[in-house]
């Protein structure tokens, strides 16, 4: 699968590429805007990644936040693979529309 | 219901004050430091990932799971890699130091404290140490 790679509060984080609509700038963040309809918004884009997601099975799933939908290696750094159904609330982006967007 | 003369193999391992046997089959390997990334919102006792010969792992507080105070930060002296037999899923336990491999007869296994993810407790050298039930990590229902 592609993910787009994005860095926000020292993490990293992988949203499946399928899922994304477009990126765009929003003040300082980038904003990702999401094809469900919402939006994140982080603090830089790392990239774009081909990787094989790990499943979280029912024993780390226990430990792990809903948001969390497999682990994947952006390139050699592991990640968080976001679902974009009920992405983490530390990445929603506040309620005011992107100043410019680009594709 | 187990013989009581049956041998299992587990790895001897340090976490903190607690001493810990890991059984020997659910080891995938011991690696030494490493660093983890956190992940925000998970649960305390989530160290943070890390990658291992090309595949992302995450990696557990072993620490917080036996009921002990967690003392590990970023990066982690040891890491011991084990298969839940369960749900077939592959994760790292923070340890100070993987000591050695014992062999326990089932008979000198005596039963766990609760709360913690247990199969039984063992006198080795005169202190006890608790044989980790892999598939219990999380919980009775985990």
């Amino acid at each position: 699968m592609r993910y787009l790679a994005a860095r926000t509060a020292g993490c990293s984080w992988a949203i499946p590429l399928e899922a994304v609509d477009s990126v765009g700038r929003s003040g300082r963040d980038v904003r990702i805007r999401l094809k469900e309809g919402s939006s994140l918004c982080v603090d830089a884009i790392i990239g774009r990644f081909e990787a094989v997601p790990v499943p979280v099975g029912s024993v780390l799933g226990r430990f792990l936040p809903a948001w969390v939908d497999g682990l994947v290696l952006l390139g050699s750094k592991p990640a968080p693979v976001v679902n974009p159904g009920r992405p983490p609330e530390m990445l929603r982006c506040p309620e005011t529309p992107a100043a410019e967007e680009e594709a | 219901m187990k013989n009581e003369t049956e041998t299992s193999r587990f790895v001897l391992v340090r976490c903190g004050e607690q001493r810990v046997l890991i059984p020997a089959p659910a080891v995938v390997r011991v690696l030494g430091t490493v660093t983890v990334t956190p992940i925000p919102g998970a649960a305390p006792e989530v160290l943070g990932l890390t990658e291992v010969e090309g595949e992302p792992l995450a990696v557990l507080d072993l620490a917080r799971i036996v009921g002990d105070v967690s003392h590990f930060g970023a990066s982690i002296p040891s890491i011991v890699e084990v298969r839940t037999t369960a749900g077939e899923e592959v994760l790292g336990l923070a340890v100070d130091e993987a000591l050695r491999l014992v062999d326990v007869v089932s008979g000198n296994v005596s039963d766990p404290p609760s709360g913690v993810p247990a199969s039984g407790v063992v006198v080795l050298e005169d202190e006890p140490a608790l044989v980790l039930d892999v598939d219990r990590l999380a919980g009775e229902e985990g």
